[in-house]
């Protein structure tokens, strides 16, 4: 039986093929089996193939940006594993995405030569040209709209859907990058994930919160996951939090729907859609009920002493007579220096705020005459209506567990909080993200070891952009710089009408690449009538998707693992990644890198581009951190991986915040919104960092829900990183098509029952798609994955509910703030 | 003498589908051969397994109970390689066997005659399959060079990866789970990863009246 057994397996093989890492020579996978050998008594050998490993890495933007061992048979993609750091096993995971790579290279939609549109735009219509032809029909028109119209009449859209450095978008400085201020086209920003980062910047200085090493975790006493499926959207970190719960120590999670991490937390608290800050708002109040706020923090490291005067300007000591001086900032400009006022209890007089010993936070008397409020009596103004009860009506969580939240985060040692992206995408996600981040101040649990902002860590950032951006011609002729920077849904509307706010605008041409704009912005229907209406579209990619599906001319992008590059910015990840070529290119794709040059040569560029990719990459690794550790592609490539080192490893370590003051903000004289598209503005709401509002559709009191009564969480999925890997069926046994997670007694109220086929539509579009029951719904609330494409619906598409409207002062796509009716098809 | 097993963890399990996907490629499984499946589970019923999108569910992840009051975990079933097989005693021609030296139970494929005697046999529902005409998802061969061979008319299921471990490599399934929520190695050797994840901890068998001894333990 045992002779039987081994028949089906490789015992009796000699294994005589060994698996070479190539970057290193060493041996792994099939070692020399000379024991089985002897034990099989010298039967014929059986020859293996040679099996090597390349290193590789996901580049497709999620947040973990795994490193990939890529094992080539015959020259084949034939299995992705985990690679794993030397250094430590805190980032060496790898996802079901990770472990398909193989399906990606060899997928069917993979686009293999230049194509131009024949048919209908969308109808997948195309024909097969020449990499030539492609090339000469796109420049001749770009130069020819640059010649009518301006280079600013090409809008040019870097996806983030490959993050390598020279073939990638998402570093400012890629090639195609910098092709693109050479040429002085428009830049198309997508307005993503900028509302929680605009807060932190807010309320911190800058969003170096990314500065807090995973590993600090293992310092606090309590993880607060608020608003975030991190098993999904954020892989790389999950294991830290079950780790901490192995420790002892207690794991909370606050969110809208009991999925998978509510299901591990040790509490978990249901809040009604974007109400969290709200919920901020209400344990604040309660702290101060309590007389729980660290008032040593407050004072001593935030602006809450502070004085604001009755016109909302701080009190500056001019206004005390003292003339403000001059000093030369960073960029050696000349800038005065009039600091704001403390009024100091040790002395009883005003100080500037950097000479204050004891800096009153409250009954502070007119200051030459001039009436002033601390911020910390305004703090105390904007808690006061948020009473248990008010609270609790708003969001929803019990008085007793906001009473409990405010005990933890003050009286029970030390509070990591994990504040992502959960809160971003809604219209109100930077109040719900400021709210959040003054409590984090009020309870003083944020600049120390164990306690503050654990969103990632801190990695190499997009390089010395500034120094690829500004290289000189070999003529010495420096690049003109971007037309102008759009923001997509400002895009939108200057297509349509020509003009960006009043003078002409035309736009003649969009080209993007590693992106696919009709599935993953909102508001398909206004995505499309913009991509109708410009007329001449070129698409760079690696497959067919919803967009390629718009394009005049289709250039074929390689895939990841056919050509070398470096894979910098990560925010989960904190390694640089050098990745091997592993395969040749199939069909006649080309390196996205590659491309950007043929383009670039002919536009007559080529003499901006006139270095090796290896020169260039050497410039972006020029950063202060990289000079002063010694960043090369030498020592990069030594490992293929190396990890960047936090330092200091605690975010604002010790209370020191990036702030002009130093000290954290809660008030700002003079706000900026982030983007002018002629919109109306209420600067007032953005002076504060505790002011809130609810959002737009996913509010429950908000009058559209009478005709639309769901809000819809377009969330992520486990097995896409926004469309990508649409192509890989294997996936599929996983998540198998577009659904609309419902609470059981919703669908009894419709009728529905699992796997019937609805229909969600709002004034904007609809989608079909099937419904499946999911007890951990709130009432009124569907979770609907967000990356199918159009033709994987039923009808419509899961985009066409969704608004493109930005906060007044925040450039943001809401993917979660959608309110829909539902119908029973 | 070495029996292998696994310990899976099913506080540290979030169900992210790393290990069906890897034994997919590694194994260069066509379609419908699925030797690892991670069901969402609602209950803590050890009899049994819950619900799968590749077993047909409309959804992977869904909660029971009553908002907020709900449960959700996950339970990665395989082939448990049992002590007391139900299949090897089922299989008419030997084709199904228990290895004495590794613990492994395997299916030669050489012998199989497709009967489905040990698909009936073994209470671990659908951890086996039935070849019928073996579709892939790609025209490529992937996975190790050693895969098994998916012969039509045969039935498949796990095999700890013994091709791997043959040479000293872990099983598709361990070095890839996204919160290490597997352990494998030597139950009888005290030192083996999977020794020490069990050690101290309360653990489940599946369908433990079946009488199989499996040798796949689940931590609670």
């Amino acid at each position: 039986m045992a002779e039987q057994t081994k028949r089906g397996f490789s015992r009796r093989s000699f294994i005589k093929g060994a698996a070479a890492l190539t970057a290193t020579g060493a041996l792994v996978g099939c070692s020399p089996q000379g024991e089985n050998l002897a034990e099989t008594g010298g039967e014929a050998a059986v020859e293996i193939p040679e099996t090597k490993i390349y290193s590789g890495a996901c580049r497709g933007q999620c947040a973990g940006g795994c490193y990939l061992n890529v094992h080539v048979r015959d020259g084949q993609v034939v299995r992705t594993t985990a690679g794993h750091f030397d250094d430590g096993p805190e980032f060496d995971r790898i996802c079901p995405k990770g472990l398909t790579q193989p399906a990606r290279v060899y997928s069917t939609e993979r686009l293999q030569y230049p194509m131009r549109r024949v048919g209908k735009r969308g109808s997948g219509e195309f024909e097969r040209i020449s990499w030539d032809e492609a090339i000469t029909e796109i420049t001749d028109k770009w130069k020819q709209y640059t010649e009518e119209f301006g280079p600013q009449s090409i809008a040019v859209f870097l996806g983030s859907g490959n993050t390598a450095t020279l073939s990638g978008a998402a570093p400012e400085g890629s090639i195609m990058a910098r092709l693109m201020n050479v040429m002085g086209a428009s830049r198309v920003l997508p307005d993503r994930d900028i509302a929680t980062p605009m807060a932190n910047m807010y309320v911190f200085g800058y969003a170096n919160a990314y500065q807090h090493r995973m590993s600090d975790i293992y310092n606090t006493d309590h993880v607060v996951l608020w608003g975030g499926e991190t098993c999904v959207s954020d892989k790389q970190r999950t294991h830290f939090y079950l780790d901490v719960q192995e420790q002892g120590k207690e794991f909370i999670v606050i969110d809208i729907a009991y999925r998978t991490m509510g299901s591990k937390a040790d509490w978990f608290i249901p809040v009604h859609p974007a109400t969290d800050g709200a919920l901020a708002l209400g344990i604040i109040h309660e702290i101060f009920e309590q007389g729980w706020e660290k008032t040593d923090f407050l004072r001593d490291h935030t602006e809450a002493p502070f004085l604001v005067k009755d016109d909302g300007m701080f009190l500056r000591m001019s206004d005390l007579g003292v003339k403000p001086t001059t000093t030369t900032d960073e960029q050696g400009n000349e800038v005065e220096v009039d600091p704001q006022v403390i009024w100091d209890e040790s002395t009883n007089g005003p100080v500037p705020y950097s000479e204050a010993t004891k800096p009153a936070l409250t009954g502070v008397p007119k200051v030459n005459g001039i009436a002033v409020r601390t911020e910390m009596d305004m703090i105390r103004e904007a808690a006061e209506p948020w009473t248990l009860e008010h609270t609790t009506e708003v969001t929803g969580v019990s008085a007793e567990d906001i009473q409990h939240l405010a005990h933890l985060y003050t009286q029970e040692g030390k509070v990591m909080t994990d504040m992502k992206y959960g809160l971003n995408h809604y219209n109100n996600g930077m109040y719900s993200s400021k709210c959040i981040n003054s409590l984090l101040l009020i309870s003083g649990q944020i600049g120390q070891h164990g306690a503050g902002l654990c969103i990632g860590e801190s990695n190499f950032g997009e390089g010395n952009v500034a120094a690829a951006l500004a290289l000189p011609s070999t003529s010495g002729e420096l690049p003109q710089g971007v037309a102008g920077k759009l923001n997509w849904t400002h895009f939108l509307d200057i297509v349509k009408t020509g003009k960006k706010m009043g003078e002409d605008y035309p736009i003649k041409s969009f080209y993007a690449m590693a992106t696919n704009v009709v599935s993953n912005q909102t508001q398909q229907n206004d995505t499309l009538e913009a991509l109708e209406a410009i007329e001449f579209i070129v698409i760079q990619d690696m497959t067919m998707n919803d967009t390629a599906l718009y394009a005049d001319i289709l250039l074929p992008a390689c895939h990841w693992f056919e050509n070398e590059d470096l894979r910098v910015r990560y925010y989960s990840n904190p390694y640089l990644l050098w990745n091997e070529k592993a395969v040749e290119p199939l069909y006649e794709s080309k390196p996205d890198v590659e491309i950007y040059r043929m383009l670039a040569d002919a536009l007559g560029y080529g003499d901006f581009f006139d270095f090796t990719n290896e020169e260039y990459l050497e410039v972006l690794l020029s950063t202060p951190y990289g000079i002063e550790n010694g960043v090369t592609l030498d020592k990069i490539r030594e490992k293929n991986y190396l990890r960047c080192q936090p330092d200091p490893e605690v975010a604002f370590e010790g209370g020191i915040f990036g702030t002009p003051t130093t000290r954290a903000q809660f008030y700002r004289e003079d706000p900026q919104p982030d983007y002018m598209m002629g919109q109306e503005l209420d600067i007032e709401k953005e002076k504060f960092a505790l002011y809130w509002e609810p959002a737009r559709e996913a509010d429950l009191s908000n009058p559209i829900r009478k005709k639309f009564p769901f809000s819809v969480c377009c969330e992520h999925m486990r097995t896409r990183t926004h469309t990508q890997w649409y192509d890989v069926d294997y996936l599929k046994e996983y998540e198998r098509e577009p659904i609309c997670r419902i609470n059981p007694e919703d669908a009894a109220d419709y009728g529905i029952e699992e796997g019937d086929v609805v229909r969600l539509y709002n004034d904007r579009g609809s989608v079909t798609l099937r419904a499946t029951i999911n007890p951990g719904q709130q009432r009124t609330v569907l979770h609907c994955p967000r990356s199918f494409l159009m033709r994987e619906h039923i009808d419509g598409d899961l985009a066409r509910t969704t608004f493109n409207d930005y906060n007044q002062a925040c450039r943001n796509q809401s993917y979660f703030d959608c309110a829909v009716a539902i119908e029973k098809l | 003498m070495t029996r292998y097993g696994m310990a899976i963890d099913l506080h540290r399990c979030v169900g992210c589908q790393a290990c069906a996907a890897a034994c997919k490629i590694a194994n260069n499984n066509p379609k419908d051969v699925v030797y690892n499946v991670v069901y969402t589970k609602t209950d803590y019923d050890w009899d049994t397994f819950g619900t799968a999108v590749v077993k047909g569910a409309v959804a992977n992840d869904n909660a029971g109970g009553t908002f907020p009051d709900c449960t959700l975990l996950y339970l990665p079933v395989q082939c448990q390689h049992c002590e007391n097989p139900a299949c090897e005693e089922a299989c008419p021609t030997g084709a199904t066997s228990k290895d004495p030296d590794t613990g492994i139970v395997s299916v030669d494929s050489e012998l199989c005659i497709g009967c489905e005697s040990c698909i009936k046999a073994c209470p671990y529902d659908e951890v086996r399959t039935l070849i019928k005409s073996p579709e892939y998802y790609l025209d490529v061969e992937v996975g190790e060079f050693d895969a098994p061979p998916h012969n039509a008319g045969t039935v498949e299921k796990c095999t700890f990866c013994k091709n791997l471990i043959d040479r000293g490599e872990v099983p598709a399934c361990m070095q890839l789970c996204l919160a290490r929520a597997r352990f494998w190695g030597d139950l009888d050797d005290p030192e083996s990863d999977v020794s020490q994840a069990i050690e101290g901890r309360e653990y489940v068998h599946l369908c433990e009246g079946a009488g199989t001894n499996p040798n796949v333990y689940y931590l609670l």
